[in-house]
């Protein structure tokens, strides 16, 4: 999917506006990513977990992920 | 009072639905298969079903039924407003610090007859929350949550304080009394503007000798009260059985119970306030059913003496943990019901006296409630 941002944060509000149940299953109450989430930017991982300011080049690649665990 | 014929029984996979049917209770429906729900409350106002579900990596979410079970639409979850600049949180015991964010709701109460739409909901870390349009929205109470003393809750077991209890009087939707582990039971009379804890009587053996009565160090594991009486709250603690006849203004110690005084759980009747039911463990760290025997406490004097109940229950190699929500009775005071972290599931009708099992092979069970009618 398409969406603009210059940051992690922007692209993930631009998405989120598309499907706002998505957000709080990414993020926790306070903006922050889950814990067990993690996003890659072109294949580098997420620096700044709470505050999302990583930057995103023109064209860049978000992947978000997850972790699994548990029985 | 009509006896319950409908049962909700969270567990870590799924919300199963028990019925009774002319031949016993069985699983009658199954939600969420795979989900770990915690959690699950009839609302007898207008008979809505309301499941927690802790998905872990994705967090906590709410889901409301409007049919029993059948269909299920996500609601609003409580979410904690923005943690203030500079704020600097208390540490756990493990030196980690409390967090400012939704861990666990722990508990979910109609706000009375008289407040349709009124939902408390109380959560982990140690927050209290209310809404008025039947759980889509959310408010963290703030009176509470900033209230000095509620920085001094801790973790029991677990590593977050947690409200796990909310008794609103039935006769007064303004007079709430909560519990908390760790934090004692507090009281609200104008409906959660303003809260004061409540007073001693509480022990606890294990903390440092200033501290054993300390009301707000108290790790209540669960608080309840008799609907028609409810000046009258019990308190399965961590500690031992304390009882409460004056609405949480003071607390005894209920003495001799035996085989243990530890557990989690607590149901009282609904109109005899001395009738109470508890399911006993080994305490402390190791938490199991007294030589591996599965047996029911009732006492039907206040406290002064217990009756061990085993009959239909198993005696012999037996390990079922019940957690604080897996016991509940219904509105007769006749039907129980009780789940275990070993997945046992048993239903007495007759007070206790006898108890059928409903299944032994179910998921580990968080929550056991009757459905109820308004």
């Amino acid at each position: 999917m398409d969406v603009e941002g210059a940051h992690v944060g922007e692209v993930l509000d631009a998405y989120f506006r598309t499907n706002t149940r998505a957000r709080g299953y990414v993020l926790d109450d306070q903006g922050r990513l889950r814990e067990h989430m993690s996003i890659f930017i072109n294949g580098e991982q997420l620096r700044d977990r709470t505050r999302l300011t990583d930057p995103v080049p023109p064209d860049g690649m978000v992947d978000v992920i997850q972790a699994l665990s548990g029985g | 009072m009509r006896r319950a014929t409908t049962c909700h029984v969270g567990t870590r996979k799924g919300l199963f639905t028990i019925a009774r049917g002319a031949s016993g209770w069985s699983v009658s429906r199954v939600s969420f298969l795979g989900d770990n729900c915690t959690l699950a409350v009839c609302d007898p106002r207008n008979g809505s079903l309301l499941a927690t579900l802790n998905h872990g990596h994705f967090g906590v979410k709410l889901h409301r039924s409007r049919d029993s079970g059948a269909t299920w639409a996500e609601i609003g979850a409580p979410a904690y407003p923005p943690m203030p600049e500079g704020y600097v949180p208390k540490m756990t015991f493990s030196g980690k610090p409390i967090d400012w964010t939704l861990r666990l709701i722990w508990a979910l109460a109609p706000g009375g007859s008289d407040r349709p739409g009124v939902l408390w909901c109380g959560t982990m870390p140690g927050g209290l929350f209310k809404s008025e349009d039947d759980g889509n929205s959310w408010a963290l109470n703030r009176s509470l949550w900033d209230d000095p003393l509620r920085e001094q809750w801790t973790g029991g077991g677990a590593e977050y304080p947690g409200l796990h209890s909310i008794c609103v009087n039935p006769g007064d939707s303004d007079d709430i009394v909560i519990g908390v582990s760790t934090g004692g039971a507090w009281k609200t009379r104008d409906g959660g503007k303003s809260w004061r804890i409540g007073g001693k009587g509480m022990r606890a053996e294990y903390m440092p000798p200033e501290l054993q009565y300390e009301p707000n160090a108290q790790d209540a594991h669960l608080v309840v009260q008799c609907a028609a009486a409810p000046d009258a709250l019990w308190v399965q603690h961590h500690n031992g059985i304390f009882r409460s006849t004056d609405r949480a203004g003071s607390w005894s110690e209920i003495a001799d119970v035996h085989p243990s005084a530890f557990g989690f759980a607590v149901a009282v009747h609904p109109r005899d306030p001395k009738t109470a039911w508890f399911v006993p463990a080994v305490k402390d760290e190791k938490r199991y059913p007294a030589n591996g025997r599965v047996v029911v406490n009732r006492t039907h004097d206040g406290g002064k003496t217990f009756e061990t109940l085993t009959k239909g229950l198993p005696q012999e190699h037996a390990y079922d943990l019940v957690y604080r929500h897996a016991l509940d009775i219904d509105d007769s005071g006749e039907v129980l019901a009780f789940g275990s972290t070993t997945g046992s599931l048993w239903v007495s009708e007759n007070g206790g006296d006898s108890w059928q099992t409903v299944s032994l092979n179910l998921p580990p069970i968080h929550a056991v409630r009757f459905e109820r009618a308004g």
